[in-house]
């Protein structure tokens, strides 16, 4: 029962507050009125029997604070009270407010821009059901491997893609490449994701003798088909090979790739030895059945190994697949973006923290110049904890007015983020702002808000109710000096931080746009040629083919050299084979040597602009049934023949019989990426176009032109189309395209983190300003006396300027020490650069120290000219 | 300076709802009662009153009504509420036998 009136009054003290508080002042009004007539009655006159009445009454704030208390709804009114009355300090002092919300703006939204990506790409779960059970079987890479896994594991479901490639597809003006996946047939099942309409694959897709079957992503159903729901039954011809669509995905499925256009079943057919066995091309994951842990599927994983290398139709080495293990599905996916995510959001983070010390700045600035009103507040009564819970509320109601505006900048800087992260960040559409990103903007907006209120906040607590005046005033400078260093330290170091992260990534990526990449790229344009699948499939055809379009091409006005190359150089496609070395053999179970092989025509070394170091090139007599020959890469030729003649050396593929004799030794070139081939690469090796390994399945087009490579790009495809009616043509770019697209992902994030230091810079500058300004106002008395008895106004500013830079270097040295720390952690993104370079950690400390000279020369020049009379008088 | 002197506390809200024991009262009214029954002994500021009435009647011990006095303006009239009658019983228990110990210790030490 008690509850429930006390809920009431609760509730009424809430829900009617202002007919509350009537009706507690007419209470206190009607005590004093009798009490006042009480002592009228005794004969006191009636003014002077009010004034004695309102004495034995006490304060009637304080009462009426102690009766809200009463109540349990006074925080209400206090909050409400601070709130009106710290709202409408802000709305006085503009200036004051402009630079503190747009401080915070800025530093909540890029915070919370950063987090958004941060979090969509590495915090969140999987869009698929169940996703922690999903995990990435490392090292099963060959669909044999894969298939014996699918059939047999009694632990968790097995499935596979290909990753994904480009297929041609009849369009109305020829062949258009589309990507799409190739995948396992229960690949929709495991993932636990069904499509939006139609079915998923039959179980013996991909098998010999089962229909062709694809299924569409939404985003291609939309485009292609115009989102009619008759498409089901509909053919999707891709390499000249029909397959029956049926099943279109839901928007937002995006496994392997957001550019997956669709899936086709993956070809498992044991009888083709080379593609089932042969092909390292295969991505597996499982999903664990219930209960079981990833240990014990892991165990049962690597039971099967052995057994699996049994059942190769050719012996492989001992050490083939003993690295099997599965890794969680996420962590697989991000694994690449995780550093760099970590390394944006603390970027962001220092960025906040120094804004946080500004606005703290700017708060203690505005407690100065209160100091009056707090002290009137104390004299009549309130408490100094109430002072400070209102500097506290004040902060908050700051910072969230800056949460607000922040979280709108968010969305701007988003797409900004967007624009600028690598193409390659996983999971990049999902990103959007929603309600957790929403909830950490509050929650960052709130928690700053605390932090840079809490030191304005303590000390309007230590405030003492004093005469208004003069009184208070040493023993407050003293504390702010101290208080003002620490905050200038504060700044400076975070600053130092995040300019020396930017430096190194700066310097690295100068160092990796500077490094020799072996090859012209000025006027060079390169394009894709993918012809039909019966040409693809044979050499001749291709050669032939490649004739034909090299005969036009040659003929455009400018043109001075065309090559044809299997792949182009910076693709990032994997092209290795394993070849044995004739004076380099090998124990019989131990793996040979793996080499990037790239196929191309004589006319590739002139075309690229290649240096030839030593023998000869390729020549037009290099054909198929003349002597095999290969050249090879000058650290190639060092690293297995060094200090003697790589010429005349033979090498042999391993499923080869016939030798291929060295002829030549080229330039080292960037063929992979801008960093070279992948670590596991033994060397680099090319054959001639008409020996090539295998058929390849597209030309990379490489032509030099003397004049207006833009007309020609322009001119690519119809000249194309004019010698191959049949081939799609695509990835039209100049080399210097190529180049700029390899160091995309370095550029954005050094140029990323660059902007952060600058905004840091930026902030800790107008920092260091207010803090001396403030320091100069402060100490106007002390520095009026000095200059009364006998110093210099110079000395009077060197005294100012002094002491600011000493801080500044203090918190340099501090942010120095932090950084060298913390640069270990960037190594795997830095490519020719130490991670304590001294460039990066010498740079910051120079400029920020010249940074904050420039900001304090204002202060310390109105230092100078104080007028010592003035001074002593107003001081 | 907010505190009734002298006073223990918890002891004012036992006194007001002795004074409420005999007859509903109005604010002003009980801090005269509580003047005038300590002889004057209790000099609290009468404001001090008012949070401590708040308080009572958020939990429940007394009521208070708004009354148009003989011509006067309205105003608010604190009765004792069954509960609060209950609680004067038990303050008042727990107030002697503290006395009791209290006094039992001053006269034996």
């Amino acid at each position: 029962m008690r509850w429930i009136q006390q809920l009431f009054f609760k509730v009424r003290a809430i829900v009617w507050r202002s007919r509350v508080e009537r009706e507690m002042d007419a209470e206190l009004a009607a005590h004093l009125e009798a009490e006042a007539r009480e002592l009228a009655s005794k004969g006191l006159d009636p003014v002077e029997a009010r004034r004695l009445a309102a004495n034995t009454m006490g304060p009637v704030e304080l009462i009426r604070d102690e009766c809200r208390d009463a109540r349990g709804t006074a925080w209400r009114e206090r909050l409400k009270q601070d709130v009106v009355f710290g709202a409408r300090l802000f709305l006085k002092n503009r200036a004051f407010t402009a630079a503190a919300l747009s401080t915070l703006a800025l530093a909540i939204g890029s915070t919370t821009a950063v987090f958004t990506v941060v979090d969509h790409v590495l915090l969140r779960p999987l869009p698929f059901p169940a996703p922690d059970r999903l995990h990435f079987a490392v090292d099963v890479s060959l669909r044999g491997h894969f298939d014996v896994l699918r059939s047999n594991s009694k632990l968790a479901d097995y499935a596979a893609d290909l990753g994904i490639r480009a297929f041609n597809m009849r369009g109305p003006d020829g062949p258009e490449r589309i990507t799409g996946s190739e995948v396992s047939a229960n690949f929709f099942r495991v993932l636990g994701i069904a499509p939006l309409f139609g079915r998923s694959f039959a179980d013996n897709a991909g098998r010999p003798g089962a229909p062709r079957t694809a299924i569409v992503s939404n985003g291609f159903w939309t485009q292609q088909y115009g989102a009619a729901r008759d498409v089901l039954g509909r053919q999707l011809v891709l390499d000249d090979v029909p397959y029956e669509i049926v099943g279109v995905m839901p928007a937002a499925f995006a496994y392997p790739s957001p550019e997956a256009a669709f899936w086709i079943p993956m070809r498992l057919d044991p009888r083709a030895a080379g593609d089932y066995w042969g092909v390292n091309a295969c991505s597996t994951f499982a999903r664990l059945h219930d209960g079981v842990t990833p240990q014990a599927a892991v165990s049962e994983l690597r039971g099967w190994t052995p057994r699996v290398h049994a059942m190769f139709p050719w012996s492989m080495p001992d050490s083939w697949a003993t690295d099997v293990a599965l890794e969680p599905m996420r962590d697989h996916i991000v694994a690449g973006a995780r550093v760099r995510s970590f390394l944006m959001l603390g970027a962001a983070a220092l960025v906040l923290l120094i804004a946080v010390v500004n606005v703290a700045n700017l708060m203690i600035g505005q407690a100065v110049s209160r100091r009056a009103e707090f002290t009137l507040r104390l004299s009549l009564g309130a408490t100094s904890g109430r002072l400070a819970w209102q500097v506290l509320t004040e902060s908050v109601l700051l910072a969230v007015a800056g949460g607000v505006l922040g979280t709108l900048m968010a969305v701007g800087q988003l797409q900004l983020l967007k624009y600028w992260l690598p193409a390659d960040t996983p999971r990049l559409a999902e990103i959007s702002i929603d309600r957790t990103i929403l909830a950490f903007a509050a929650a960052v907006a709130m928690g700053s808000g605390l932090l840079f209120g809490l030191l304005p906040a303590l000390r309007a607590r230590s405030q003492r109710s004093t005469v208004p005046g003069n009184g208070g005033r040493s023993s407050l400078s003293r504390m702010g000096t101290r208080t003002d260093a620490v905050l200038v330290m504060c700044e400076t170091a975070f600053a130092t931080i995040l300019l020396v992260g930017a430096g190194l990534l700066l310097h690295s990526f100068w160092s990796m746009v500077h490094v020799p990449l072996g090859y012209r790229v000025e006027s060079v344009v390169t394009a894709e040629l993918s012809p039909e699948r019966t040409t693809a499939a044979s050499l001749d055809k291709t050669i032939a083919l490649y004739g034909a379009v090299r005969e036009k091409i040659a003929a455009y006005p400018g043109v001075l050299n065309v090559a044809a190359m299997s792949q182009l150089p910076l693709s990032s496609q994997v092209a290795a084979n394993t070849f044995a070395i004739e004076d380099h053999p090998r124990p019989p179970q131990a793996p040979q040597f793996v080499f990037w092989t790239t196929a191309v025509t004589p006319d590739h070394l002139s075309a690229l602009g290649i240096r030839l170091l030593q023998g000869r090139g390729f020549a037009e007599a290099d054909q198929k049934n003349s002597g095999p020959v290969v050249l090879i890469g000058r650290s190639t030729a060092e690293k297995f023949w060094p200090g003697a003649n790589p010429i005349g050396r033979r090498v042999r593929l391993v499923w080869e019989d016939g030798w291929r004799t060295v002829v030549g030794v080229v330039d080292d070139v960037k063929t992979y990426s801008m960093t070279g081939p992948p670590g596991w690469v033994d060397g680099e090796l090319y054959v001639p176009l008409t020996q090539a390994t295998v058929p390849p399945q597209n030309l990379a087009l490489v032509a030099r032109v003397g004049n207006d490579p833009s007309a020609f790009e322009h001119a690519l495809p119809g000249i194309i189309r004019g010698a191959c009616g049949t081939c799609a043509v695509s990835k039209i770019a100049s080399m210097e395209t190529v180049v700029s697209g390899a160091v995309a992902a370095p550029r954005s994030l050094a140029w990323l983190v660059g902007g952060f230091a600058l905004l840091a810079m930026t902030l800790a500058a107008a920092g260091v300003y207010g803090v001396v300004s403030h320091g100069v106002l402060r100490r106007t008395r002390e520095i009026g006396i000095r200059l009364a008895l006998g110093a210099s106004p110079t000395s009077a500013g060197w005294l100012v300027m002094a002491s600011s830079l000493w801080q500044v270097a203090l918190g340099t040295s501090l942010g120095l020490a932090a950084a060298w720390v913390l640069a270990r952690w960037m190594e795997s993104l830095l490519y020719g650069v130490s991670s304590h370079d001294v460039v990066s950690f010498s740079l910051p400390p120079a400029v920020l120290i010249t940074v904050a000279f420039l900001a304090s020369l204002p202060p310390m020049v109105r230092a100078a000219r104080i007028d010592p009379a003035k001074s002593l008088r107003e001081g | 300076m907010s505190k009734p002197q002298a006073l223990v506390q918890g002891t004012l809200s036992l006194l007001i709802l002795k004074i409420l024991n005999l007859e509903p009262q109005t604010g002003w009214a009980i801090s005269r009662r509580l003047r005038q029954m300590s002889n004057e002994t209790l000099q609290a500021s009468h404001g001090s009153l008012y949070p401590a009435l708040h308080r009572l009647e958020h939990e429940g011990w007394i009521r208070g009504k708004w009354q148009e006095l003989e011509g006067g303006r309205p105003t608010k009239v604190y009765s004792l509420t069954p509960a609060g009658r209950r609680q004067l019983a038990l303050e008042r228990a727990q107030w002697e036998k503290l006395s009791l110990a209290i006094n039992g210790i001053l006269e034996s030490a």
